[in-house]
């Protein structure tokens, strides 16, 4: 009766329920693919790396303890998009109360300060600018972006996650992306995009 | 090949069913998230395939979605291994506190824990306590009275100091098997130092007394057991004072939750326990 596959082909369900059994090697695995995921939520909040590395570990210590909570209701994905979200703004709060950690522009501090011409640079400074469109955008749009493009959550996971319908989802996405658009499109068009028409013209009919 | 014109209402034609760009501009995204079905992602490919103007707005819903993946940071390097150390930290500290439970308290406990199917079966073995039985459960379903073995307990049951190095829950399973045990279905010699190998890499002891093997698949079954009996589930073992009504359902209840729970009765601190042990991948 023994499963002869590898962890790496087992569903995060099963791999939860695993967990839920004591197995740390396949909570381990379970942890590996949401790691990055993780910490983008809890960086999100917190814009501090150093925090958010703290947070995402709270977090993945919390989906381990409460394995044995969840019932199947909503996928891993949604239910550990839960914990990380709750970790990283436990964690803002009492960083606030502290009193002593600025909570606004952290990006800023984070920002490379010279800038040298070559593609390394250039990577780093796109993704910084990139970062910084995402974080200025309203928060429930931001929240849907990182949703969708770091975790990969169906339009149904994040309709649970975030407690709204499936048309509310796909409108924040929508908006989200035309204002990322609208902010980054100078980085558009350096691989070579051909007309010069972008989609916010091509709205067409229904 | 087609000429788009200026106000893209080029159309393709595909199996009676035509599209304007209009209309595949608007599920771009759609098909991009993977939401699409298979009907609806042939026919925006093949319109983008045909299609310059729609296949460039493709190609820049793309291209924001790579911006938007670069930009995501890796977290530290230590990230993975913190939370593995917090982990084996975490379940250690339940395997103590089980373990005190079971050296300080003279009553039933019931054990989570995994077990290959090898110690089941090695465990299965000692039911009666006389060599060379093969494992009856339905003698022990019946109520046949837990007897006291005759073999001391040196050393007492369980340790405080918690498992050996050796006998360490190995990865995968809640705990490894000894390796002296034979595979499963063998009639292992019911041993009582075999027996008691077998039940100190839970933390616990075999004191000698009836053996029955009953696997639950499910921790969230142990609980309801547990509920059933009165007593709490901590997801790694519950305690209850003996009784063989408490014993007989425990059984009867492993009967109907479909599975094998793993467990003995035995001795601790001179009274007559049950433990019983569930879960394992088999």
């Amino acid at each position: 009766m023994k499963d002869k596959r590898e962890f790496s082909e087992y569903t995060d369900e099963e791999l939860y329920r695993l967990t839920a059994r004591g197995s740390e090697s396949a909570f381990s695995e379970l942890a590996s693919r949401y790691e990055k995921f993780v910490f983008t939520v809890a960086n999100d909040v917190l814009r501090s790396r150093e925090d958010a590395a703290d947070a995402a570990q709270e977090a993945l210590l919390k989906l381990w303890r409460t394995s044995r909570a969840w019932r199947g209701d909503c996928t891993v994905r949604t239910w550990l998009y839960r914990i990380a979200k709750t970790a990283a703004l436990d964690m803002a709060r009492a960083r606030v109360s502290r009193a002593s950690v600025p909570f606004e522009g952290a990006f800023a501090d984070e920002a490379d300060t010279s800038p040298t011409p070559d593609e390394e640079a250039e990577r780093r400074e796109t993704a910084d600018e990139v970062r910084a469109a995402v974080a200025s955008l309203p928060e429930q749009y931001r929240e849907a972006i990182i949703m969708r493009e770091f975790s990969g959550m169906s339009y149904k996971e994040i309709a649970d996650a975030a407690g709204i319908d499936i048309g509310t989802v796909k409108s924040r996405l929508s908006r989200a992306r035309a204002e990322l658009y609208e902010k980054l499109k100078d980085r558009f068009g350096k691989d070579g995009t051909k007309d010069g028409q972008s989609p916010s013209n091509m709205r067409g009919t229904k | 090949m087609r000429q788009p014109e200026s106000n893209g209402k080029e159309r393709v034609d595909m199996s009676g069913r035509e599209y304007g760009c209009g209309e595949i501009i608007a599920v771009l995204d759609e098909y991009l998230d993977g939401e699409v079905d298979e009907n609806t992602a042939s026919a925006v490919e093949k319109h983008v395939a045909g299609c310059e103007s729609c296949a460039a707005a493709l190609e820049e819903k793309r291209e924001l979605r790579r911006l938007l993946a670069d930009a995501a940071e890796d977290p530290p390097d230590t990230l993975h291994d913190s939370v593995m150390a917090a982990v084996r930290a975490d379940a250690d500290s339940k395997r103590r506190a089980f373990i005190r439970r079971f050296t300080s308290v003279a009553a039933v406990v019931v054990l989570a824990v995994g077990l290959t199917a090898a110690v089941l079966a090695a465990v299965s073995s000692g039911i009666t306590g006389t060599k060379g039985d093969r494992y009856n459960m339905s003698a022990v379903a019946d109520g046949a009275p837990p007897h006291h073995g005759d073999d001391e307990m040196a050393g007492g049951v369980g340790n405080e100091a918690g498992n050996e190095p050796g006998n360490e829950p190995g990865n995968g399973e809640c705990f490894d098997k000894p390796d002296d045990i034979g595979p499963s279905g063998d009639v292992v010699d019911p041993d009582a130092e075999r027996l008691k190998k077998a039940f100190e890499t839970f933390g616990g002891g075999y004191a000698g007394g009836n053996v029955v093997i009953i696997d639950c698949g499910d921790a969230s079954e142990v609980e309801a057991l547990a509920d059933s009996v009165g007593a709490d589930f901590d997801g790694v073992s519950f305690v209850l004072p003996y009784s063989e009504d408490a014993w007989t359902k425990i059984l009867t209840e492993a009967g109907r939750i479909g599975g094998v729970l793993s467990g003995f009765c035995g001795e601790t601190d001179g009274e007559t326990c049950i433990i019983a042990a569930f879960g394992g991948a088999l």
